[in-house]
């Protein structure tokens, strides 16, 4: 795909999500039992059965009002657990990229530590720790993706530092802090902007899989990670309680990865030279 | 070589006691009080303080560190509070199945994704189409992939089984969850390897050499375009570890994934720890896998530290 | 076996842009000529024109004969058969050149395995070259990596690659000006030793005039996408007739001890970059241009036997 339909289209689908999380205090309550909210038999009613447009799930709560009520969580939680982690992570690691020396060691150090443990592994040894909730996961993910972050951005402050117009500031005495607030931080703004992006997919991802686990947010408090987990009883006779939720998390993460995707190839566009042509 | 490799191991080991250091802390304030989940609410502070004590819950933060780490050096995890098995015989027993599920999604990433990333190389073009499939397969997250191929494969067609087991016809599903997201990961790294190796002044010496176009691919693009990729397995560990936690989890696959999720809603402290530290030996080891690979592969690396 | 070197009407372009506008030469068999210019002057793509070695999006057009060989028109398996074996090209970036994942001594002997020879005897024949090409001790070279060399030896490295399928045309750009003055003497020693015993002829390309005097038995002076003045390298220096290979000599010093110390003499302005203004390219430089120099193309002239330049003033008093 080229790069700016890449980019729009992932633009148009996280607006699309946003207005629907905005959207969510109309659509009902996502605790409500709605009346025949289930079939005769009491199974739950299909897409586009009985006026709900996304049908109802195994206790006849409208699914609709549920995954809007779970978009709005998971954009919050994306948002927040993005901003902290990036934040977090690029103090870090401009810090140790342009100190360098003992500052550089013991960061990259505590970087190590927090990349060297899987992130479920330790989201749910954390999890344990921290419970329930929309600050619980926050924090969670945080402590999980900052590093991923701070690495990305070192390498990055590395290769800035050699530069001249950073050595010519440092030989003229400017303090680190202007230096890098002035001259590192608007070229590494571009590289952010990417990385916030795919942090946002993998901040989704992993806060609807470990809902999905039984951390992070718990019924009957919707979020779609722990909608795929109550969907897969009833995956033989209703697979809609698992696929709609299902099917709004790749959603989600796609928005961010085609935004992440089309933002990290505006700038180059190379053309293709192979020697075995000639 | 052996210097700089014995420097990184020497690394490792601070990053695994970090990791320990640093996960014992955060669970040791946990609010609560486990000696009363175990013993029960009917039991009386004798029988509190007799568990204590056996579980070693009194005691400062630094005496529980330290009896604690020294134990690990012995190979002791401590013992799990639900089951009240040592963690280290849980964690030993379910270590095999980790690994093979493990191994079998990584052969098959890395041998399926190299495989179209040097098709899609080689293409004067580079294919649409699996560029498209490749943003799609990304932006699946590895339980949602495997719900949707157990939901197809497993109840609507009826191939593979739908309950827990160990068998081969068990494996198949959670590997191929686990290579959806590998391969296109690897097929974008190594397409791009290709692209830059194919442009390299070095092959156009091998062209005018006048090598055959076959001799070119193999003898000079290849070698140079995926002796990179090995290094990435072993960097890209942790993650790829991850992933292997979910499938588990949805295939019911008797790892260490599903084990540290039960203990996760069991709150058996000593297990989540014992799994943390485990992962990072895991991790670290992979790392270090990954450095010795790719100073035999690229002599470059060989000389200086990286 | 040796034949002479042809080209005529090269003319060599990228998308809309035009490299080499039109040039002509002639390399007796043999013989040594030494193409000078500045960057931009296209004599690296010439090289490489002659070479096959040009990028897949290049527009070729004109001709390159080698004896009754046409070069430009070779295709598929006449191509890659005379790869290496026509012609040969040894390029200004030893260690970008040069694979580094393989050992010196491999990189060479695999010309000779596909020359025919056994594994065996192609790694014999890689030291042996080594050897020739001038390092003492070509035991250790051939083990180690490119990285692991020096400038110097990565070069001669190159040029043994080049020599090993014993090709009848050697073309070197700049294989020196990246390595010291040292280092340079010897490799244009051993370029004059290899032509001597090979008979191999020799292009070698180079922005040095000091380099001319060393090696060359004929000069080529190019400029702007043209060959502005060819001539035998005696007469070149004796008597040239283009301005700007007068400026280029100018700016070459005499560095020895005791020579007479000359003021710093440069050719102010730059080479011309895309579209090239209409008549001669170097016009809007020259020093002595007329009225005529900016509205027609000089084309090249008869000076002298083998004496040829491209410039309005041959007819007025040079």
């Amino acid at each position: 795909m080229a790069a700016p339909t890449t980019l729009v289209a992932g633009i148009a689908l996280l607006a699309g999500l946003i207005l629907l999380a905005l959207a969510a205090p109309l659509l009902g309550s996502p605790y409500r039992i709605a009346p025949d909210g289930l079939s005769e038999v009491g199974l739950p009613l299909g897409i586009g059965e009985g006026g709900h447009l996304l049908g109802t799930d195994s206790i006849g709560r409208d699914m609709l009002a549920r995954v809007a009520s779970g978009a709005r969580t998971s954009l919050e939680i994306a948002l927040l657990a993005n901003v902290t982690s990036l934040a977090l992570g690029a103090l870090v690691g401009v810090v140790a990229g342009f100190k360098r020396g003992r500052t550089e060691a013991a960061l990259m150090r505590v970087t190590d530590i927090f990349l060297a443990v899987p992130t479920v592994i330790s989201g749910l040894a954390l999890a344990s720790v921290v419970g329930h909730g929309v600050l619980g996961i926050v924090v969670v993910v945080t402590a999980i993706y900052w590093a991923w972050t701070a690495r990305l951005v070192y390498g990055e402050t590395l290769r800035l530092s050699r530069r001249a117009f950073v050595e010519a500031a440092v030989a003229q005495g400017v303090g680190s802090a202007t230096i890098i607030r002035r001259h590192l931080l608007p070229h590494l703004s571009s590289l952010l902007l990417v990385i916030a992006a795919l942090n946002g997919a993998a901040v989704v991802a992993i806060g609807a899989g470990l809902s999905y686990l039984g951390a992070g947010i718990q019924p009957p408090a919707p979020e779609w990670g722990n909608m795929v987990f109550e969907g897969q009883d009833a995956i033989e006779y209703a697979p809609h309680l698992l696929l709609v939720p299902l099917g709004f998390i790749v959603a989600c993460v796609l928005a961010f990865v085609l935004i992440g995707d089309g933002l990290s190839r505006r700038g180059s566009v190379r053309l293709r030279r192979s020697w075995l042509d000639i | 070589m052996a210097r700089h490799l014995g420097i990184r191991a020497a690394l490792g080991a601070v990053t695994i006691a970090g990791v320990v250091v640093l996960t014992f802390v955060l669970m040791f304030v946990v609010p609560g009080d486990p000696a009363r989940g175990i013993a029960g609410p009917r039991a009386d502070a004798e029988t509190l303080a007799l568990v204590r004590a056996n579980l070693h819950l009194d005691g400062s933060l630094a005496t529980q560190l330290w009896s604690y780490m020294s134990g690990i050096v012995r190979g002791d995890l401590g013992v799990s509070y639900v089951r009240r098995e040592p963690v280290t015989d849980l964690l030993a027993a379910r270590l095999p199945a980790t690994a093979i599920l493990a191994c079998a999604g990584l052969a098959l990433s890395v041998v399926l994704g190299s495989a179209l990333g040097v098709w899609d190389g080689l293409r004067p073009r580079r294919s649409r189409l699996l560029a498209t499939i490749n943003v799609g397969l990304l932006s699946i997250p590895t339980f949602s992939m495997g719900f949707t191929l157990l939901l197809i494969f497993g109840y609507k067609l009826s191939l593979f089984p739908i309950t827990g087991g160990t068998g081969a016809a068990n494996l198949v599903l959670p590997a191929v969850t686990l290579a959806l997201w590998g391969v296109p990961y690897y097929a974008s790294v190594v397409r791009d390897g290709m692209q830059e190796v194919l442009a390299a002044p070095y092959t156009r010496t091998a062209v005018g050499k006048g090598l055959p176009r076959r001799a070119v691919i193999t003898g000079h693009v290849l070698r140079n375009a995926l002796s990179p990729v090995v290094t990435m397995v072993g960097l890209d560990f942790a993650i790829y570890m991850s992933g292997v936690v979910f499938v588990e989890n949805v295939f019911a696959w008797p790892g260490i994934g599903q084990l540290q999720t039960q203990a996760f809603g069991d709150l058996d402290r000593p297990v989540l720890m014992g799994t943390v530290v485990v992962a990072a030996v895991i991790v670290v080891a992979a790392n270090l896998a990954a450095d010795t690979a790719r100073m035999f592969l690229d002599p470059r690396t060989r000389e200086q530290p990286a | 076996m040796s034949a002479d070197l042809v080209i005529s009407g090269l003319r060599v372009g990228y998308g809309d842009r035009t490299v080499i506008h039109d040039a002509s030469l002639v390399v007796p068999a043999g013989r040594t000529l030494v193409l000078v210019g500045e960057s931009g002057s296209g004599k690296s793509t010439l090289a490489l024109a002659a070479a096959r070695l040009l990028p897949p999006t290049a527009r070729v057009d004109g001709a390159i004969r080698l004896g009754d060989v046409d070069v430009t028109g070779l295709t598929g398996r006449a191509l890659r058969q005379a790869r290496g074996r026509l012609i040969a090209y040894v390029p200004q970036d030893a260690m970008a050149a040069l694979n580094p994942l393989h050992t010196a001594g491999h990189q060479i002997a695999e010309v000779l395995e596909l020359a025919g020879a056994t594994r065996r005897a192609a790694a014999v024949g890689a030291r042996e070259l080594l050897a020739q090409v001038g390092m003492p001790d070509p035991e250790p070279v051939a083990r180690q990596y490119p990285h692991q060399l020096s400038g110097g030896m990565r070069q001669r490295v190159m040029i043994a690659i080049a020599l090993a399928a014993e090709p009848e045309v050697l073309i070197a750009d700049e294989p020196t000006t990246a390595l010291d003055v040292t280092v340079q003497a010897g490799i244009l020693a051993l370029a004059r030793d290899l032509q001597v015993r090979r008979q191999t002829t020799l292009v070698w390309i180079t922005h040095d005039f000091g380099v001319v005097a060393e090696l060359a038995d004929a000069v080529a002076v190019m400029y702007g996408g043209r060959i502005v003045e060819h001539a035998p390298v005696t007469e070149l220096f004796d008597r040239p007739v283009h301005p700007y290979t007068r400026g280029l000599i100018a700016t070459t010093r005499d560095t020895r001890e005791g020579a007479p110390r000359t003021p710093f003499h440069a050719i102010a302005g730059s080479p011309p970059r895309g579209a090239a203004p209409p008549g001669c390219p170097f016009h809007p430089r020259c020093g002595v241009a007329m009225p005529q120099c900016a509205v027609e193309l000089p084309l090249p002239e008869g000076v002298a036997p083998g004496h040829v330049a491209a410039c309005h003033r041959i007819g007025a008093a040079a």
